[in-house]
């Protein structure tokens, strides 16, 4: 089921109205949580249910073992069971293909052919994402910062919490477990400020992803006889497709839970007002970035140690983070790219000199902070050509279009076809200026003007949202 | 829980007031303003127009017919009614309107298309968008309460046909028409590319129904018009023994397979301008053969 679909609009009311109203009790509002959660996953495929089940009984019994276990060794069996059960799904599910085809290419290199007889395994949607939260769960009661859960309903109904099953937030057990433990009472303020969010995230989504997604499939479909500018264009648009689409699914994730009384982490924080990119990675897709910090960065050694093992981990952190968006040699050179991006900034240690949003207490830039935006928003747009093409080959291609290009400044796309029209051209502006002017607030709906901006908004969600060819969610796809 | 219904109802409130509004200026910005902007707009700002022969159908004949040719040729005046993405519904209420605002030819072709008879919901009016603004007209509402699915939500959800329809009479199109940007009148238009895949081809069902062909016809019969049905090319159509069939027993004249070089496709089901060409001398030899 999509967050922009229209059996949502009656699943989240209807959902609303039992939850509050006939599942008073903590214990009946958890079950409902769980069938409704497994209601709207099944409305997808209901057969990959069974791995969410399994998953969550997995998880739920290595958490219990773990506590019963004293001994450090067979706590370490246990835990390992978890990353190879966890890590295994999500081998044989989203990567099996994958290795398979180098595999067999790495031998072709040196003469010896082998014929494949691929697996048609279908992805199911949401894997990476709720491995890895079951797999934080495992860990953190492994390193005791969590008790282990002993309430099964509570548990599975976290593992499948259907605000943020299928793509995020990645939530960790230390904060959203707990939530289900408590009695959850109405709170107007918090669920008006849900409303709110999953508004704002709409007009991300419907109104600037897919949008954006139109120009973005035509100029990266037909790269090959676009103009310099054009494909410049393109590359800016899916710069805004990705953070719209994602962060406008976020948005209504962690408003959607809010309407239940749940908090979620928040995922993106006005990630392309950064001024280096490790700020940027600081406000995109928070949940991930933070996950493989803890899990992975810091266990590695973090920032500690030489030099060379601090590169290291960076570009282990980096490539791998790359690698879990994906079964392609494209998401590895996106993570490659940005941790060379982010070296300079390692090895003069102003890794972590940009702390607070910009001007935070003033309402425009220095002009050296608007270059180190333009900068950083730059930098991040060549990395997305990778992450968007189909091929490392066909990426590489079009970013030497643009350069060895004759025609530089001719925007080709524009002419011809009536139905390319203009209206992105002013509609991530409004985006910008609506994020700039409110970025100490959630949203553009808090502050000064709230109830002019809601209007506004409103009406540009009537008028530009794409409400049939509303695509799905990049992020279901990983 | 009290103040939080009360703010939804007032946020619903608002957003059915913008609805309404919305729906006001689309509605009258394409009734009102003059200027052509498509097929459905030039019937309704016409009418007691004649001609030799008007084409009907989908992208097969707004494409596919060159009629600037055809009166060029035969000395003829002809008219091109294709609208891309139209099915044999939607045409069938484009004849209607025709004759409903006497728009009178010796000849209506029209171009059917292999899944027009094997559609899985009739009332589907996915292609049928530059009909919603007029959807006050008694031959446009008593067409669509009959095919249209989605007929309450169309006809009386404000804007929601602008929304739902957004890609034909969305803002797009409402800015260009409020910009003046006319078509041509003749409509034909040609496209250019031509099909890169030779290996591309088009294969057939084996299933069809003639149920709106024959509503169609009985039509006709009490009108007194005379329909010519018929089929565009497709590039390398497989499977085609069974429509081929149907076609011969429903009386449809079909190019099916009349073309072959992929140099005269843009893709498996339509010609480029060089298609359009060949097909349309096909169409003006068998009219003199045939017709």
């Amino acid at each position: 089921m999509l967050f922009n679909s229209f059996e949502f609009l009656l699943f989240l009311p209807t959902f609303f109205l039992f939850y509050w109203f006939l599942f008073k009790k903590l214990r009946a509002q958890n079950i409902l949580i769980l069938v409704s959660s497994y209601v709207f996953y099944g409305w997808w495929d209901w057969r990959f249910l069974i791995l969410i089940l399994i998953s969550t009984i997995v998880d739920y019994s290595i958490g219990i073992l773990l506590d019963k276990e004293k001994k450090n060794k067979k706590r370490k069996y246990l835990l390992w069971v978890s990353l190879i059960f966890n890590l295994g799904l999500l081998a044989f599910f989203k990567y099996f293909n994958f290795f398979i085809d180098n595999w067999i290419e790495a031998w072709s290199s040196v003469g010896v052919v082998m014929h494949k007889s691929s697996l048609n395994i279908i992805l199911p949607v949401g894997i990476s994402f709720y491995t890895f939260q079951t797999l934080s769960y495992s860990i953190d009661v492994y390193k005791n910062k969590l008790k282990p859960t002993k309430n099964f309903i509570a548990f599975a109904s976290f593992v499948s919490f259907f605000p943020q099953l299928v793509a995020g937030p990645i939530e960790r057990a230390t904060n959203l477990l707990p939530q289900f433990y408590k009695e959850r009472t109405f709170k107007y303020e918090l669920a008006v400020s849900g409303v709110k969010l999953i508004f704002w995230g709409l007009f991300k989504k419907i109104v600037i992803a897919d949008n954006c997604a139109i120009y973005v499939n035509e100029i990266f479909g037909t790269y090959h006889e676009q103009s310099s500018l054009t494909l410049i264009l393109g590359a800016v648009y899916f710069a805004f497709q990705i953070y719209g689409d994602f962060s406008g699914y976020s948005d209504i994730a962690i408003g959607t839970s809010r309407l239940f009384g749940f908090k979620l982490m928040r995922n993106f924080n006005y990630p392309y007002f950064s001024r280096d990119i490790a700020e940027f990675w600081r406000r995109w897709h928070i949940s991930l970035s933070t996950w493989f910090r803890d899990y992975v960065y810091i266990p590695l050694g973090g920032s500690r140690g030489s030099k060379w093992m601090q590169i290291r981990n960076v570009f282990i952190i980096f490539l791998v983070s790359g690698f879990w968006h994906g079964a392609n040699w494209t998401f590895v050179i996106w993570g490659g790219l940005n941790a060379l991006f982010f070296l300079p900034l390692l090895l003069t240690n102003n890794n972590r000199k940009h702390i607070n949003i910009s001007t935070q207490n003033r309402l425009l830039p220095s002009i050296k902070e608007v270059l180190q935006i333009i900068l950083t928003f730059s930098l991040t747009t060549i990395a997305w050509v990778f992450f968007r093409a189909n091929t490392v080959n066909e990426a590489v291609a079009y970013i030497l279009k643009i350069f060895g290009n004759q025609n530089l400044f001719h925007v080709d796309y524009l002419s011809g076809i009536e139905r390319y029209s203009f209206e992105i051209v002013f509609l991530i502006p409004i985006l910008c200026f609506f994020e700039w002017i409110y970025k100490k607030h959630e949203t553009p709906f808090e502050g000064k003007c709230k109830r002019v901006n809601e209007a506004v908004i409103l009406i540009l969600l009537l008028v530009f949202g794409q409400f049939t060819n509303h695509s799905s969610f990049i992020y279901f796809q990983f | 829980m009290r103040n939080f219904f009360k703010y939804i109802i007032l946020r619903l409130v608002v957003l059915l007031l913008m609805l309404f509004l919305l729906d006001l200026l689309f509605t009258t910005i394409y009734a009102k303003k003059k200027g052509i902007r498509n097929k459905i707009e030039f019937v309704f700002q016409n009418s007691a127009k004649k001609y030799d022969y008007i084409f009907l159908g989908s992208s097969r004949v707004e494409y596919h017919v060159d009629t600037e040719l055809i009166d060029k040729s035969i000395q003829k005046k002809s008219l091109n009614m294709g609208i891309s993405g139209q099915d044999i519904t939607e045409t069938f209420l484009l004849l209607k309107l025709l004759i409903n605002k006497n728009f009178k030819a010796k000849k209506y072709f029209i171009q059917l298309d292999e899944s027009d008879f094997s559609l899985v919901n009739e009332k589907s009016f996915i292609g049928a968008s530059y009909f919603m603004p007029y959807v006050d007209n008694d031959e446009v509402k008593n067409h669509l309460e009959k095919y249209d699915d989605d007929f309450f939500l169309d006809t009386k959800t404000p804007f929601y046909r602008y929304m739902n329809y957004g890609y034909k009479i969305g803002y797009r199109e409402l800015l260009l028409k409020i910009n003046n940007k006319t078509r041509r009148e003749k409509f034909y238009i040609g496209l250019k590319p031509v099909l890169k895949d030779n290996k591309a081809s088009y294969l057939f069902k084996d299933k069809y129904n003639n149920h709106l062909l024959n509503e169609i016809k009985s039509f006709a019969k009490a009108k007194n018009l005379e329909l010519v049905f018929f089929t565009s090319p497709y590039y390398n159509p497989q499977k085609t023994a069974t429509y081929k069939k149907f076609a011969k027993n429903n009386n449809i004249k079909q190019y099916i397979d009349s073309i072959k070089n992929a140099k005269y496709f843009k893709d498996s089901s339509h010609l480029n301008y060089l298609g359009a060409r060949k097909f349309t001398e096909m169409f003006i030899r068998d009219f003199a053969l045939e017709f």
